[in-house]
């Protein structure tokens, strides 16, 4: 007797599933050759892989897109370079953007393809990780899901995939003779894949048996399994040797040209120079008006500093043409007064004309004369007058606003140094001795705001002083 | 000739082969084809998009004998028209001037409501903070810039106001001097 389990009937292959077994096995098979690219690829040649996970560089790379990077190299780096590198917002992490460009320090310019402006911050050579060599299109979506907790997208994937598999196996299972029988017909029949069992009565010598059957490759039911061991592995291995990078959308909004300028000098006030000083005059001090004269409209600042006088007694001054006006008179008892007086002139001084300022005879004094234009014919605005005895004399005032003059004046005992706060032009210092020390200072700045005001001026030893600090305004 | 099993196989192994080739070459040829020019993907999903409503105007424009005290405000409207969520910030950079800068002090204000009517709501910069010429040494790119303003992508648009004031600091130092700044709103993806 003989058994023949050869090619019999196989069941009929139908077209539609023959297309669906090749549309599956196409899939399955892209899935492990992409993911055997993205893993293979950077071992054999020494690269790094990242994933892609956002879409700052589309059209060109897409999220899931695996990117293999070089190490970069001085010289490899150029425009048109898709470089990975050290996000300056965040350097944990990385991104991966399109070199467009380089500044004249060496650092590079980057912008995303999909982002209408250049990313703001350079990039340095030392932040560049890597330089795109190879894009795997799509194989680290799953990765990227799983690292997004995408799992409902990781899930339908894995349904889908599965379901590939299973339908592979399947269609493997039900037609494996088809393999058999086109081997069968070839050989009229028989061949060594077949079973043949003969169990011959008459030959009593012994049962013939045929090799045992070759396992051909149609019955090998756990191909399919393997495969998907395969790129289970292989996902796995993804998501471990790939790096996600973001590739940082960025937008920007402008407000450009915005364009200040500073008067050439502020306020139209003017310090134009000091007239005359006169020191130890006795009972009156005379001023002469030098070249260049006074002009109507401009301001006379005239600072009387005396010592040892006492507070009531008088100090008046004339030109013979305009007014004087006493705006601060401080004193110390006897050991410093400050009188400051102004004078808007209505009618020109010419030079040579004569001011005549009188006051006691005491024991130091000195008068000058300070020539401002630009001032209003008016009373100031602020007025502070203090004493003491330290060496910080200090006065404020509170600005009421608009352009203005800020006229400070010392008188101390002993001849000392001074120095003024920023901001402030300083006059030069007189200094009188007849016999006994004295300072007479001022100091001024041209302000426009309403605030409070300061002029401290430091001394180098602690001394008895007087100060007056006033506000003029422009006009 | 029947169609085997075999047979459906090797085409598949192959096709996955073929595609592989050209699916890679096709894709790092598009990306690294060394192109500077590629035009911005305008209507590429998860952007982020910023406007302003100053058409083109300066917030300071063109102001000229400045002396000190004097002030000036104004206000800009920025909306964050995005589909993903991103974080704004504000730098700037001068574009040309003799120093005017370091002169100003500089205060920047996010507001709610609208610059018509504008409620004060976070301090982006102020005195404590240094003047405009700190500002733009410091707050030169969306890494050191200033403020968090937190934006959620698609709609509704948000709009928020931002107020801006310079004033000119009481020192001579500062007589005819000038500067052009320019400030910038940056968003980027969170």
């Amino acid at each position: 007797m003989t058994v023949r389990t050869g090619s019999g009937e196989t069941p009929r292959m139908r077209p539609i599933a023959a297309a669906g077994y090749v549309v599956a096995s196409l899939y399955v098979y892209l899935l492990v050759a992409l993911a055997g690219v993205a893993i293979a690829l950077p071992m054999i040649v020494g690269m790094s892989a990242f994933v892609i996970s956002s879409g700052s560089m589309s059209p060109a790379l897409s999220v899931g897109d695996v990117v293999v990077a070089s190490e970069p190299t001085i010289g490899s780096v150029a425009p048109g370079s898709v470089v990975v590198f050290e996000n300056p917002v965040d350097p944990d992490t990385w991104v991966t953007h399109r070199i467009v460009g380089s500044n004249a320090d060496g650092s590079f310019i980057s912008r995303g393809d999909a982002n209408l402006q250049v990313d703001s911050t350079p990039v340095d050579m030392g932040q560049i990780v890597g330089i795109g060599r190879v894009v795997v299109p799509h194989i680290g979506l799953p990765a990227h899901w799983l690292a997004q907790g995408r799992f409902v997208l990781l899930g339908l994937w894995a349904v889908v995939t599965l379901s590939s598999v299973a339908f592979m196996r399947v269609f493997e299972r039900i037609h494996r003779r088809s393999d058999d029988a086109e081997v069968d017909s070839q050989n009229g029949g028989y061949d060594d894949t077949d079973l043949v069992v003969d169990l011959n009565v008459d030959d009593p010598v012994g049962v013939r048996q045929t090799d045992k059957i070759p396992v051909s490759l149609a019955s090998k039911m756990g191909k399919p399994a393997a495969t998907l061991l395969v790129f289970v592995a292989s996902f796995v291995l993804i998501v471990a040797s790939t790096a996600p990078t973001r590739a940082a959308f960025s937008g920007s909004t402008v407000s450009t040209g915005n364009s200040l300028t500073a008067a050439p000098t502020f306020g139209s006030i003017e310090f134009v120079q000091t007239v005359d000083t006169v020191v130890c005059g006795g009972s009156s001090s005379v001023l002469i008006v030098p070249p260049g004269g006074i002009p109507s409209g401009d301001t006379l600042l005239i600072r009387i500093a005396l010592s040892g006088a006492r507070v009531d007694s008088t100090v008046t001054i004339s030109d013979g043409f305009n007014s004087y006006l006493v705006d601060a008179d401080v004193s110390r008892r006897n050991r410093a007064r400050m009188v400051v007086a102004r004078a808007n002139i209505d009618v020109a001084l010419q030079e040579g004309d004569l001011i005549t300022v009188s006051h006691p005879d005491v024991r130091a004094e000195s008068v000058t004369a300070d020539h401002f234009s630009g001032l209003a014919d008016a009373a100031p605005i602020a007025v502070d007058m203090t004493s003491g005895r330290s060496a910080t004399p200090s006065a404020d005032v509170v600005a009421p606003g608009g352009t203005s003059l800020a006229y400070g004046a010392v008188a101390n005992v002993r001849n000392v140094t001074h120095s003024e706060a920023s901001g402030w032009t300083t006059i030069p210092l007189i200094g009188s001795s007849c016999p006994r020390q004295l300072d007479n200072v001022a100091a001024y700045r041209v302000a426009s705001f309403a605030g409070p005001i300061d002029y401290t001026t430091t001394l180098n030893r602690t001394t008895n002083w007087v100060e007056a600090l006033i506000v003029y305004a422009a006009g | 000739m029947s169609i085997t099993v075999s047979k459906l196989r090797t085409s598949a192994v192959v096709g996955a082969v073929l595609l592989v080739g050209l699916m890679s070459l096709n894709a790092s040829r598009a990306a690294f084809s060394g192109s500077t020019e590629n035009a911005p993907n305008e209507w590429a999903a998860g952007s982020v998009v910023l406007v302003d409503d100053d058409a083109g105007v300066p917030l300071f424009d063109d102001l000229t004998n400045l002396v000190p005290g004097d002030t000036e405000t104004d206000c800009i409207e920025v909306s964050y028209t995005g589909t993903v969520d991103a974080q704004v910030r504000v730098h700037g950079t001068t574009t040309a001037g003799t120093g005017l800068d370091g002169y100003l002090d500089l205060t920047i204000a996010r507001g709610t409501g609208t610059c018509a009517a504008f409620v004060p709501s976070v301090t982006v910069w102020d005195g404590t903070n240094g003047d405009l010429g700190v500002f733009l040494s410091t707050a030169t790119d969306y890494s050191t810039g200033v403020d968090t303003w937190s934006v959620t992508g698609g709609l509704p648009n948000e709009m928020v106001p931002f107020r801006v004031t310079a004033t000119v600091q009481d020192d001579n130092g500062a007589q005819g001097l000038d500067t052009t700044v320019t400030f910038t709103w940056e968003g980027q993806n969170t």
